[in-house]
Parts: structure tokens; C-alpha cells; sequence
């Protein structure tokens, strides 16, 4: 499986919404166990290509490569094993409501796993203490806070170890602190274990803890692509804002 | 521009109508795919059936009391009281029973599959199901269509049944007629084909009442309002669908099954 292929390719992707073109012609390789970070201004596309990414959304045009898998040629069966090592942390978490909090952790090794009731509940209690929530797994979502649940949909998304992690604004309307936590666990899963993470944020600064490149959306292409520093030092006056927002 | 706005109308109910007759006929032929969802099956028979089952009963019971009172009147004046059992049956089994409980559930369980559905979609929790490799269309789809083809026929017979005794609950204050006379008059006329295929025909309102109301929940956009409007014509279009079907339904029954 591991022959020196990309973790995730997205080739001359273009995507439009009606008349609005989204993303266009955008090309991308993440290597195995890298942190890649999506920056960009509000609209331009970030969420979108990560649901691409998964295959949430089809692309008018161009190829995405998952692991060696063309995703848009797979039927649904192999699809649905290429996403089964994919974890996706969404915005605002996306837990299911009707269910608890550890319910919705042992939702997907319930579904996909022969695993005993004994053993889905070790493993549900250890993504939890994972993210520091073992005491709130019978909690509903709605009784969470904003940090919470975005620590919640993170232990649900981890419940398979899944060799990628696709996570869309993990730090948005949180306070510095929660946030801070929230970069912390990132940064001990890449540290620990080999996950290839793109995760699409405004918070520069603290992306920095943990990611290895960057690139920037903007008007449905890559303006930027390297390094925080290599960044800073672009031509382009928006690459060099979003990188100069890093140092606010 | 009034003309243009017209126009865009019947466009957008035809285009509407293509779409859930589309979205109904994937929801049927899923039905008979694997992976078969029995678990989840059962748990919306119980939110569709079981939490209906109050509603549906004491509707029944008052409209059964409703029903003998009213011919009641007509009856007495042409000296065939002892007819009231019959047309109370007649009129709950053969013609009412199955639009009311479709109606009932339409109201209920259509507005709350819509919202359920609609809540989803704008959460991105089916969005997360699908990242969590669930094909969100069996799951919360067809489970729901299913149930409501299963349960409504159910919720028909208990509504008929409630109806009846209501109509001899009035009928044994109104006329003092014993049990066992209110029952034969009320079934001794009854042939199957009075009483099984309205009650079977109540597949089809739940199949529109399952389709519709989760074409629009599954399908919602535009946040906590696309939720209300989900929910809203979850109950309008598919009442208005039963309503509809109601009326071919009667006609191909009177022809197929005569007297």
C-alpha cells in the first residue's frame, strides 16, 4: 500500500455552485503523515475541497486520488472503505443528536466492526479520554459546549484510526484557550501516530503548531503554497496578509 | 411578469413532482437491496406507529361517536335506526377510517420526519454519515418510507376499531342497543372486499407520506428556515397527496372489486 504515493491528490479540480466557480483547475499533492492547512478568505472554497476530498461533493471536472484510489470511479462498497480511513471532523462537529455522546463514538464500530459490546466500549472510553471527555459520554450533544463538541466529533472521527483526518475549522468560535487545547491534540495525534491531517482554518498562529505546509484559496485557485515563512515572503498581498494574521 | 411567474410555477411543480416520483422509486427498488437496515426499521415503526397510536385511537373513538350521532338524525327519519351500525362500520372501514388515519399520520409523523430530516441536512449530521461510510439514503430514507408503509394500514385497523366502539358507545346511550346487536349489524353485512382493500390501500398513503416528507427534509437547504418550510410542506403536500390518491384509489376499487 505505502509506495511512496501521495496520502491525498487532487488533480485540476474545478468546481462551481451555479454561476460561481469555487474552485478552479486546483492541483494538490499531501504527502503521508504532513499536516496541510487550508487557509483562505470566507467562501473561497476550503470546506468544499475537503468534501471533495471524501467525495461529499462531486467536482465538475478533475481526478481526486485517496491512498492510490480514484474516488470518483470506486462503487459505493469500495468508496465506503476508502472513507472508513478517513476521519472527518466537520465545523460544527455534526454529532447526531438523538444519541449521546458515546453512543455517537461507537456509532461507526457499531456499524462497520463485529466488535464485542465489551470492546467497542473500551475503545468509545479511550477516544474519549483521548479528548478529555471519558466523564461526558452520556451526555447528549446539545448539552456540550462549542469546545466540546468539537473534541466530541474529534473522538468520534478517531473511532476507526483512520490514517487521514480532514477537519474543517476545529478552532471557529472558540476562545483562545479551548482553542489552544483543541491545537494541543492535534498536535500530540501527529506526533503520535502517522496521521495525514488538512485542516482548514483562519487561525494561522496556532495552525502553525502543528502543520508542515500551507496553501491559499482565493478566487478558486492555490495563491500560495509552502511554509508559514515561505509564505510571509509571497508576492501575493493576501498570502502574505493570511501569513502575517499568524503573528497576531 | 405575473405570466413569467406562472409559468415558473408549473415548471417548479413539475420539476418537484419528477423529483420525488424519482426519489420514490430509488426508495423502493433500495428497499430490496442490502444492507437491510432492520434495526433502524424497527425503531421508526415505533416512532411512526406506536407514537401515533394515542393520537390515531381517541381521533377514532370521537370520530365513530361523531359519526353514529350525525346519521343518527338522517336514520331516524326514514325509520332505519337499525341501519346506524352498519353505516357507522361502512363509513369507518370502506371510506373515512383510511383518509383519517393518512391524514392524522400525514399531520404527525409527516412534519416530524420532514423537520427530523431537514435538522440533519443543515447540521451536516448526513453529511457525517456518509464520512462515516453509512449510505445515508437506506438509512434514514428508506427506514422511514418503510415504516410508514408497515404502520399506517395498522394505525387504519385500530382507528376503525376505536371508531366502532365510539359509534356503539353512542349508539348504547343515544338508542340502548345491546353489544352483541351493535356488532352483527355492524359486521354481519361486512364482506373482505369491504373492509381489506381500503384497508390496504393505506400502503400507498404511507409509500407518499414516507416519500414526501423525506424528499423534503432530506433535500432542505437554507437553515433553521429551510427546516420550518421542510416540516411545513411535508404535511401540506402529502396530505394533499393522499387526498389525491384517495380519489383514484376509490374509483379502482369500486372497479376491481364491485358491490
Amino acid at each position: 500500500m505505502d509506495n511512496g504515493q501521495p496520502a491525498i491528490e487532487l488533480k485540476h479540480v474545478s468546481k462551481s455552485f451555479g454561476e460561481r466557480k469555487v474552485l478552479d483547475d486546483v492541483s494538490l499533492q499531501i504527502e503521508k503523515g504532513k499536516a496541510f492547512c487550508l487557509l483562505g478568505r470566507s467562501g473561497t472554497g476550503k470546506s468544499v475541497t475537503l468534501k471533495i476530498m471524501i467525495g461529499l461533493i462531486r467536482p465538475d471536472r478533475g481526478r481526486i486520488v485517496i491512498q492510490g484510489n480514484e474516488i470518483q470511479s470506486l462503487d459505493p462498497a469500495k468508496l465506503a472503505d476508502v472513507r472508513k480511513q478517513i476521519g472527518f471532523l466537520f465545523q460544527k462537529a455534526a454529532l447526531f443528536d438523538s444519541i449521546s455522546v458515546a453512543e455517537n463514538v461507537a456509532f461507526p464500530l457499531r456499524r462497520h466492526t463485529k466488535k464485542s459490546e465489551q470492546e467497542i466500549q473500551a475503545i468509545v472510553h479511550q477516544k474519549l479520554k483521548e479528548v478529555e471527555l471519558e466523564n461526558e459520554g452520556n451526555k447528549m450533544p446539545a448539552e456540550l459546549s462549542g469546545g466540546m463538541s468539537k473534541r466530541a466529533g474529534l473522538a468520534r472521527a478517531l473511532a476507526f484510526d483512520p490514517s487521514i483526518l480532514l477537519i474543517d475549522e476545529p478552532t471557529s468560535g472558540l476562545d483562545h484557550i479551548t482553542a489552544g487545547e483543541i491545537y494541543e491534540l492535534l498536535l500530540q495525534l501527529k506526533k503520535n501516530r502517522k496521521v495525514t491531517m488538512v485542516v482548514v482554518t483562519h487561525d494561522v498562529g496556532g495552525a502553525r503548531k502543528f502543520s508542515d505546509e500551507f496553501a491559499v484559496l482565493d478566487k478558486g485557485k492555490i495563491a500560495g503554497l509552502g511554509t508559514a515563512e515561505e509564505l510571509a515572503q509571497s508576492q501575493n498581498s493576501l498570502v502574505r496578509d493570511l501569513a502575517a494574521g499568524s503573528q497576531t | 411578469m405575473a405570466r413569467k411567474s406562472l409559468g415558473s410555477h408549473v415548471t417548479g411543480f413539475f420539476r418537484t413532482s419528477g423529483e420525488v416520483g424519482i426519489f420514490g422509486f430509488r426508495a423502493a427498488r433500495s428497499t430490496f437491496r442490502p444492507p437491510f437496515e432492520f434495526k433502524e426499521i424497527v425503531r421508526q415503526i415505533f416512532e411512526v406507529g406506536w407514537r401515533s397510536g394515542p393520537l390515531v385511537i381517541v381521533s377514532g373513538f370521537a370520530f365513530g361517536v361523531v359519526l353514529a350521532l350525525e346519521t343518527r338524525a338522517s336514520m331516524v327519519s326514514f325509520g332505519a335506526e337499525a341501519m346506524i351500525p352498519q353505516a357507522v362500520s361502512f363509513g369507518l372501514f370502506e371510506d373515512m377510517g383510511p383518509l383519517l388515519t393518512a391524514l392524522l399520520v400525514a399531520g404527525r409523523v409527516g412534519a416530524g420526519i420532514g423537520a427530523e430530516l431537514a435538522g440533519m441536512r443543515v447540521t451536516e449530521q448526513i453529511d457525517a454519515l456518509e464520512a462515516l461510510a453509512v449510505d445515508s439514503f437506506k438509512y434514514l430514507v428508506v427506514t422511514r418510507v418503510i415504516a410508514c408503509v408497515i404502520a399506517i394500514p395498522v394505525l387504519t385497523l385500530l382507528l376503525d376499531f376505536s371508531g366502532i366502539l365510539g359509534g356503539m358507545a353512542a349508539d348504547l346511550f343515544a338508542l340502548h342497543m345491546s353489544v352483541r346487536l351493535f356488532l352483527n349489524d355492524a359486521f354481519g353485512p361486512m364482506g373482505w372486499s369491504d373492509y381489506v382493500p381500503p384497508t390496504l390501500k393505506t400502503v400507498v398513503f404511507g409509500f407518499i407520506i414516507g416519500t414526501i416528507s423525506c424528499y423534503l427534509g432530506y433535500n432542505a437547504t437554507q437553515g433553521a428556515a429551510g427546516v420550518g418550510r421542510a416540516s411545513t410542506r411535508s404535511v401540506v403536500l402529502s396530505s394533499l397527496m393522499v387526498i389525491l390518491a384517495e380519489v383514484i384509489l376509490v374509483k379502482s376499487i369500486q372497479f376491481w372489486f364491485p358491490g
